[in-house]
């Protein structure tokens, strides 16, 4: 894995801050413990942003009356069957 | 730990009228999913041009979710038919996560979950799946490869 040194000036209480939690979560240095500490981080954002976008589908679904494929969960199952059996039948039949 | 999401996850997920579903939703990015395109297909069939290209932008967004163009060879479609699902399409559904080799399929679809018998993974529902792994799931552990 390539690697990129970089200079990092910090506020010394935020040093502090760091190397001591480094050191009570028992990670070897601190280059550990900030690798790990911007990964999640990164991780949370995206995290964040896929749960805002998926929200927003859910209400331009919503907004747009939903999905009208039945009232209950069992009418819902079988219409998507119907649907399932319609394209299998256009779109892969000729396979099997 | 991969996954196979049957689309009445996708219906129910996104119309949120099943929790669980939603849930799961949510937590795609955690999971290592395989989808069919006839999934895709279904789950876009009754979205807007607008809404299913909205959705296929979020699962591209999944660095771990997969959808899958190549046909699922023809022996295995017709080993699911023996294994007690009769129609083609829902054989082909069984076929794909045997192919694909997942540990679990994802639906509420009763004939899933009451015929096949056999198959060398689980079907279960989304209350199941994550009453077993949602741990698991949120510790990180979901995007792990089968043992």
């Amino acid at each position: 894995m390539s690697s990129r040194e970089i200079v990092w000036e910090v506020p010394e209480g935020l040093y502090r801050e760091l190397v001591q939690a480094q050191q009570e979560l028992a990670y070897p240095d601190l280059i550990a413990f900030v690798s790990q500490a911007v990964q999640r981080y990164l991780a949370e954002i995206k995290y964040e942003s896929w749960w805002q976008d998926f929200r927003q589908l859910q209400q331009r679904v919503r907004a747009s009356g939903g999905f009208r494929l039945g009232e209950t969960k069992e009418e819902v199952i079988a219409r998507l069957r119907e649907q399932r059996r319609e394209i299998f039948d256009a779109d892969y039949a000729h396979l099997y | 730990m991969r996954i196979c999401i049957d689309s009445n996850q996708f219906i129910f997920g996104i119309s949120g009228t099943d929790p669980a579903a939603e849930t799961l939703m949510l937590l795609l990015p955690h999971l290592d999913v395989v989808l069919p395109r006839l999934v895709m297909k279904e789950v876009s069939r009754n979205l807007s041009e607008a809404q299913a290209k909205a959705l296929y932008l979020l699962l591209s967004q999944a660095a771990h979710t997969k959808i899958i163009d190549e046909p699922v060879p023809a022996d295995l479609v017709a080993k699911y038919i023996t294994l007690g699902l009769p129609g083609k399409a829902d054989a082909f559904i069984g076929a794909f996560v045997e192919w694909q080799g997942a540990q679990y399929l994802i639906s509420d679809n009763r004939h899933f979950l009451t015929r096949l018998a056999g198959a060398p993974f689980e079907v279960l529902t989304p209350e199941e799946f994550l009453r077993r792994y949602y741990q698991v799931i949120v510790r990180g552990e979901g995007k792990e490869s089968n043992d």
